[in-house]
């Protein structure tokens, strides 16, 4: 309840600092109105990035400054706007209003609330554009952010602090890996330091967004999760702010020491705005009609993910973005610039995807170049030989479709490398918790699944995961811990698996 | 028509610091319908940047006017009544607006109170 007092208080706290404010203004007039992009003559000292004012309450923001007038992107619709219009500058810069009230909510890149709920109160604001950190405040990039998907975790790690690309056709699950990551985290705050999440929606059906929402809520990510929306009936101007919205209110909880994961989705349809923009503010165009900075935006966005050392707060800040291709073409523009900026990629196939492999990570052309630095202990003892192994099936695979008698020592490896790919499928929205990933792949490893029929082995994982919750629940709690599986915890694992596997293959007889 | 044929023939048509209708209808007549558009905002931001507006509830003394034509040299003072300002001056020069004015002080304190509210 609202204490008159503090009202009162606040009212004249006002009065006291009131004359202080400038009382000069300055103003423009309106020129020309293009799409969305405002021409506008005076303004002669409004800075880069500033917000305007328009007569009818629209804001805008400054874009481009020439000799005799400014570019204004206005952040509304343009149909009240009339040529010979006042525009006056307001003196603030792009800002977005961040506190923990966000927590739950879905927005717009301005604040505004799309929930239909009320109105965020009064936070810190936070600037859209923002110097990263430097070098000296940063720590190299040390502790894991688990994705709860076994492929990721197990050979292209994320670390908080890092960029990791997720990079893909339409369709093959980029926007997935992102949300089961986001529904994983729900977890984080049994054993590690929480994590809030925030996915940035830009230029997506509408549906699409309420879809992921609904998906959050449903599994109770909603709680720790921000929802920054510019759909694709948005003008350009709030897809293209869109990203540095969700960054700024990710600094906001980096700054008190939070750990924070991000998800673009997707940085190709922000590229697009941006393209949009500049060519109606007649920017020169480059290679295909982007403008010459578009480098620049997306190294800008990423570089404010960081792991900030323990004399700057700790917090980090963790980017998923995610690219989209067209023909898996990797070496495109868009995504070989973005490739360049992040810390490794999770390159996605549409050829695994239709073979049934999903998630369908292409574990060659993937890479995490933080590497161990982000895995603990007890999943680098199972997965430190995975990749070796998958590369080695990927190169025996190919001879084995001429039908050539094989060795058996070739055909082990083939055996074990379709066991490990099947291990490695994974439903959608049904992040794994890091024990039971570290057990299947244990499981695998350790060759427990060598006999087994390839179409029981998800049944069987199932299964053995339950088992071992209930009868060895002193496993999973050993795993929980992160410590380097040693040899009296796999002996332990090695006879709890033998001792499911009996029950499971007696019962399948 | 570029920047600088426009500063040309904005100065071809002032005569002793001001607008000469004669020279500005024949330069009007030898321009395309584009270019007297470009010539005419030329001439208005011409004309904007000479002049200083200012905004009074009642219309000023004498002693006034001349103390700003000391402050504003080289430009003219135009003293406009509106008398909802109630009490105070509004200036406005060129592109820059000094509201000094009791209605914008009202005004500012109202959203002032709504912001904290």
């Amino acid at each position: 309840m609202i204490d008159s007092n503090d009202i009162i208080e606040k009212l004249e706290k006002r009065l006291r600092t009131f004359g202080q404010e400038p009382k000069m203004q300055n103003v423009g007039k309106i020129e020309k109105i293009t799409d969305e992009v405002v021409i506008a003559s005076g303004l002669s000292l409004v800075k880069m990035g500033e917000i305007v004012l328009f007569k009818n309450g629209a804001e805008g923001v400054i874009l481009n400054l020439a000799e005799d007038n400014v570019s204004i992107i206005v952040l509304s619709p343009t149909e009240d706007l009339r040529e010979g219009d006042t525009v006056k500058s307001s003196g603030r810069m792009l800002g977005i209003n961040a506190s923990k009230e966000l927590l739950g909510r879905v927005v717009d890149p301005r604040g505004n609330p799309l929930d239909g709920k009320s109105k965020i109160k009064q936070g810190t604001l936070m600037p859209l554009e923002h110097i990263a950190p430097g070098v000296v405040e940063r720590e190299p990039v040390n502790t894991p952010l688990k994705t709860g998907i076994k492929a990721i975790d197990g050979m292209v790690p994320v670390g908080r602090g890092q960029r990791e690309l997720i990079i893909g056709d339409r369709g093959l699950g980029k926007s997935a890996i992102a949300i089961d990551t986001i529904i994983n985290q729900r977890q984080a705050g049994k054993n590690q330091k929480e994590v809030i999440c925030i996915y940035v929606s830009i230029g997506q059906k509408q549906s699409r967004t309420a879809q992921v929402i609904s998906k959050f809520k449903e599994e109770g990510a909603m709680d720790y999760t921000i929802v920054v929306a510019a759909d694709s009936s948005d003008p350009a101007s709030l897809q293209y702010l869109a990203p540095f919205a969700g960054s700024a209110i990710a600094e906001y909880f980096m700054n008190q020491g939070l750990d924070v994961l991000i998800a673009y989705d997707d940085l190709t349809k922000h590229a697009w705005a941006y393209r949009e923009l500049s060519l109606i503010l007649r920017r020169p165009a480059g290679r295909e009609a982007y403008p010459g900075d578009i480098f620049y935006l997306h190294s800008r966005l990423l570089e404010r993910a960081v792991k900030l050392n323990k004399k700057n707060g700790g917090g980090s800040i963790t980017a998923l973005p995610i690219i989209e291709t067209q023909a898996d073409d990797i070496s495109a523009y868009i995504p070989t610039n973005v490739i360049s900026i992040t810390d490794g990629q999770i390159y996605l196939k549409a050829e695994l995807f239709n073979l049934g492999m999903r998630p369908a990570i292409d574990v060659g052309n993937s890479v995490s170049r933080v590497g161990g630095a982000a895995q603990t202990g007890a999943m680098k003892s199972v997965a430190s030989q995975l990749r070796l192994e998958l590369a080695q099936y990927r190169e025996l695979a190919v001879f084995a479709q001429f039908g050539s008698e094989l060795d058996p020592t070739t055909a082990a490896s083939l055996e074990r490398g379709r066991r490990t790919t099947e291990i490695l499928k994974q439903p959608q929205y049904q992040p794994l918790e890091e024990p039971l990933e570290v057990l299947s792949l244990f499981a695998v490893e350790n060759g427990f699944l060598d006999d087994l029929p390839i179409e029981s082995i998800a049944q069987f994982e199932k299964e053995y995961h339950d088992y071992v919750k209930i009868h060895y629940k002193k496993i999973i709690d050993k795993l929980k811990t992160g410590e380097k599986i040693n040899e009296e915890t796999s002996k332990q694992i090695k006879s709890a698996t033998a001792e499911f596997k009996k029950i499971f293959t007696s019962g399948k007889k | 028509m570029n920047k600088k044929t426009l500063k040309k023939l904005i100065t071809i048509s002032i005569t002793k610091n001001s607008l000469d209708p004669k020279k500005v209808e024949k330069i009007a007549n030898v321009l395309s319908q584009k270019e007297l558009k470009e010539y005419v905002r030329a001439i208005r931001d011409w004309e904007q940047r000479k002049k200083v507006v200012i905004i009074s509830p009642k219309a000023l003394t004498r002693d006034v006017i001349n103390k700003f034509k000391k402050m504003f040299v080289d430009k003219k003072v135009i003293n406009n009544i509106d008398p909802s300002l109630v009490v105070g001056l509004k200036i406005i020069n060129n592109d820059l607006v000094y509201d000094l004015s009791f209605k914008n002080t009202l005004k500012n304190l109202t959203n002032a109170s709504q912001g904290t509210l």
